[in-house]
């Protein structure tokens, strides 16, 4: 099983939404592919997949709190979206008694550890994609000790970008195999010229720079207000979609196909 | 005294000056190469040194691993406590297999993640297995 993560040094670079529909395309292509909201404390990843309304139980915050097994907490979607191979959600809860449960009790890093290692085990998982939120907490830095490939996302904003080359020095201990920048919210019509700056402002950081995706009008102004399905298998055609599918190539040529 | 003399006096002594100066590059040469081999010698030596302090500084505090002590590992350390929590559990040549480097030098170091108290060993018949130690103290959600 391999493991990908996204971060971002500032929050709103559309992790979520990134993790979330690459996952899509990975199934698509006829991989097991398991997706983890690690964000305890702001869930949101369900949503992602139109699940608002009809929260998938238990989550991960009732296995963090020792309420459930790890094998529980695994939902499939597969029949849902009328994929072919298995694209399991592993949500963590949007109830605020159960955040401020875990938030007042916390939980041991152990335990997270062993609980997805079983999950990618049992689900035998292709693929492991983790959502974090930003900074470096000891649960975010698990995953990037242990991830194959790190997406950091980040945006044509000066605040952003500065904030990323901190972010970039800073996960240099982690020794992660292969690191890509992930430009999101890219101006299509603009792409070249901002990706010539992205490539001038990180030629000197040990950081590789994947595809650009690209900014949706009909994401942002259309689907994203009431979600029913994963923008993607919606609106594959969107310049969007066509750049998660691009990115989906790149990680799988890093890995040969798989 | 003719000319000519004075001129090949002069040109004897400027010989003599020529060859004292190279002699003295030469020997400046040696010393330059002599100080940087030492320097470099002094560096490894403080490294080492380092990582020694570190182990013993680490291993005062009885501490067992959680992923912020990566940053306070040094790093040969980190690369090897990585493969290990992806292996799960495994021997010194698994995690040798991983990090393509000896078994005898992961050995050592999964010894001293040992004597840290980051890592468990377990010997079952003429195997020795490790896996990571993780801190039971509960973390805080943010």
């Amino acid at each position: 099983m391999k493991l990908i993560t996204t971060h971002s040094f500032k929050g709103g670079t559309g992790k979520t939404n990134v993790i979330a529909n690459l996952s899509y395309a990975l199934v698509n292509d006829g991989f097991k592919v398991g997706v983890v909201d690690s964000d305890a404390s702001h869930p949101s990843l369900h949503i992602m997949y139109g699940l608002g309304d009809r929260q998938p139980h238990p989550t991960l915050t009732e296995f963090l709190l020792g309420k459930c097994e790890s094998f529980d907490i695994v939902h499939d979607l597969s029949e849902e979206y009328n994929l072919k191979e298995k694209l399991y959600l592993i949500p963590a809860n949007l109830d605020g008694e159960v955040i401020r449960k875990l938030i007042n009790e916390g939980f041991e890093i152990g335990h997270l550890f062993r609980g997805l290692k079983e999950v990618g085990e049992q689900a035998k998982l292709d693929f492991m994609l983790i959502d974090t939120r930003p900074g470096l907490d000891e649960k975010t830095m698990l995953f990037l000790i242990m991830t194959d490939v790190l997406l950091i996302l980040v945006r044509n904003d000066e605040a952003d970008i500065r904030g990323t080359k901190t972010l970039l020095n800073i996960v240099d201990f982690f020794r992660i195999p292969i690191k890509y920048l992930t430009p999101n919210m890219i101006d299509v019509t603009n792409t070249e010229k901002i990706m010539e700056e992205f490539n001038k402002l990180f030629k000197d950081h040990d950081v590789l720079i994947a595809n650009p995706l690209l900014y949706s009008e009909k994401l942002c102004m259309e689907h994203s207000p009431h979600v029913d399905k994963l923008f993607i298998s919606k609106y594959p055609e969107e310049a969007f979609s066509k750049s998660i599918f691009e990115l989906k190539d790149l990680i799988l040529k890093i890995f040969g196909g798989n | 005294m003719s000319e000519t003399t004075i001129s090949e006096i002069e040109d004897i002594e400027l010989k003599d000056i020529e060859d004292k100066l190279i002699l003295i590059r030469e020997n400046m040469k040696e010393m330059n190469d002599l100080v940087v081999t030492s320097l470099k010698k002094i560096e490894e030596n403080i490294e080492e040194i380092v990582n020694v302090l570190k182990v013993k500084a680490i291993k005062n505090e009885g501490s067992k691993f959680k992923p912020s002590i990566l940053f306070d590992l040094p790093d040969h350390l980190r690369l090897t406590i990585r493969m290990l929590l992806e292996i799960g559990m495994g021997t010194a040549e698994d995690v040798s297999k991983k990090t393509n480097r000896s078994r005898s030098l992961e050995s050592a170091y999964l010894n001293n993640l040992t004597t840290m108290g980051y890592v468990e060993k377990e010997r079952k018949g003429q195997m020795v297995y490790y896996k990571v130690k993780f801190d039971s103290k509960k973390v805080k959600v943010e």
